[in-house]
């Protein structure tokens, strides 16, 4: 079963973008298959990111989880998913 | 409006209208009635209880350009425009400490529209958290209503503090035993 991950922004925040690019890296890296990664409109989809405690964008949540309220390091969020895909191994 | 000459700039201002009090910002204070409220009354032109304006003439970010024989505190046009932003930006749910961010953000040489922008996306968030808690609670409260028999049975057999003392959880995933609507009595 895929990973899903939540990458919940604000629109127009261009700082957010260049920070989930690279994230998405490090998804791309560990194998884009094996995740499902979805950019979520915080103001388009207020309800999800309400019910997923999402405050201060941008936020990362991990099967539906909000692992990382703030974006985390692309280091970091590497171990979350390297230890999360030992986990389901 | 008094007859003597101005001894300062501020009487100066005072008697041409620039100076004024917060809750009637077109009157003057000389024409404004003593007897119309103490002296804390005039704060309360920015908020509950006349509270944020002192709050921030303690923190040294507003401050009345005057104050009047009778005590009425004397504000500029600069002034009053902060009291309303702070006022507005109450009213918008924004509490005292957020407001003291947003004034620091404003005295940035560097901040922009965006980091405004950020902080109203991000009070919107809170806000709606705080709507659906509410909301949920409310709907706590209507089933906590319907399970009480509405008797003369004493407290302990009444489910309301039971569920209040048992933290029950306001969106309803929780159901404690002890919310289990009593019996009622024939």
């Amino acid at each position: 079963m895929k990973i899903l991950i939540e990458a919940f922004a604000a629109p127009g925040c261009a700082k957010c973008a260049r920070s989930r690019a690279a994230l998405k890296a490090v998804v791309e890296a560990l194998g884009a298959e094996r995740f499902d990664w979805r950019d979520v409109d915080v103001l388009q989809q207020i309800d999800r990111a309400v019910a997923l405690g999402v405050v201060s964008p941008p936020s990362l949540a991990i099967d539906g989880e909000l692992v990382f309220p703030a974006l985390p390091t692309p280091e970091r969020l590497r171990a979350e998913l390297t230890r999360r895909l030992a986990d389901a191994a | 409006m008094r007859a003597t000459a101005p001894a300062s700039a501020r009487q100066a201002a005072l008697q041409t209208g620039h100076l004024r009090t917060l809750s009637n910002p077109r009157r003057t204070d000389e024409t404004r009635s003593p007897n119309a409220g103490d002296r804390s009354s005039h704060a309360e032109g920015a908020g509950e209880h006349g509270q944020p304006a002192l709050y921030y003439e303690r923190e040294g970010r507003i401050r009345p350009a005057a104050k009047s024989a009778a005590g009425y505190r004397l504000y500029t046009e600069e002034g009053i425009r902060r009291i309303a932003f702070i006022k507005q930006a109450q009213q918008c749910g924004f509490s005292l400490r957020e407001i003291r961010a947003l004034f620091e953000l404003r005295a940035t040489d560097d901040a922009c529209c965006d980091d405004i922008y950020r902080v109203a996306v991000e009070k919107k968030l809170r806000l709606e958290r705080k709507i659906r808690a509410l909301a949920a609670m409310s709907q706590a409260l209507t089933r906590w209503i319907e399970m009480c028999s509405r008797d003369r049975r004493s407290l302990d057999a009444c489910p309301i503090p039971g569920a209040l003392e048992a933290g029950l959880a306001v969106d309803g995933r929780a159901a404690p035993k002890v919310l289990q609507a009593p019996a009622k009595s024939a």
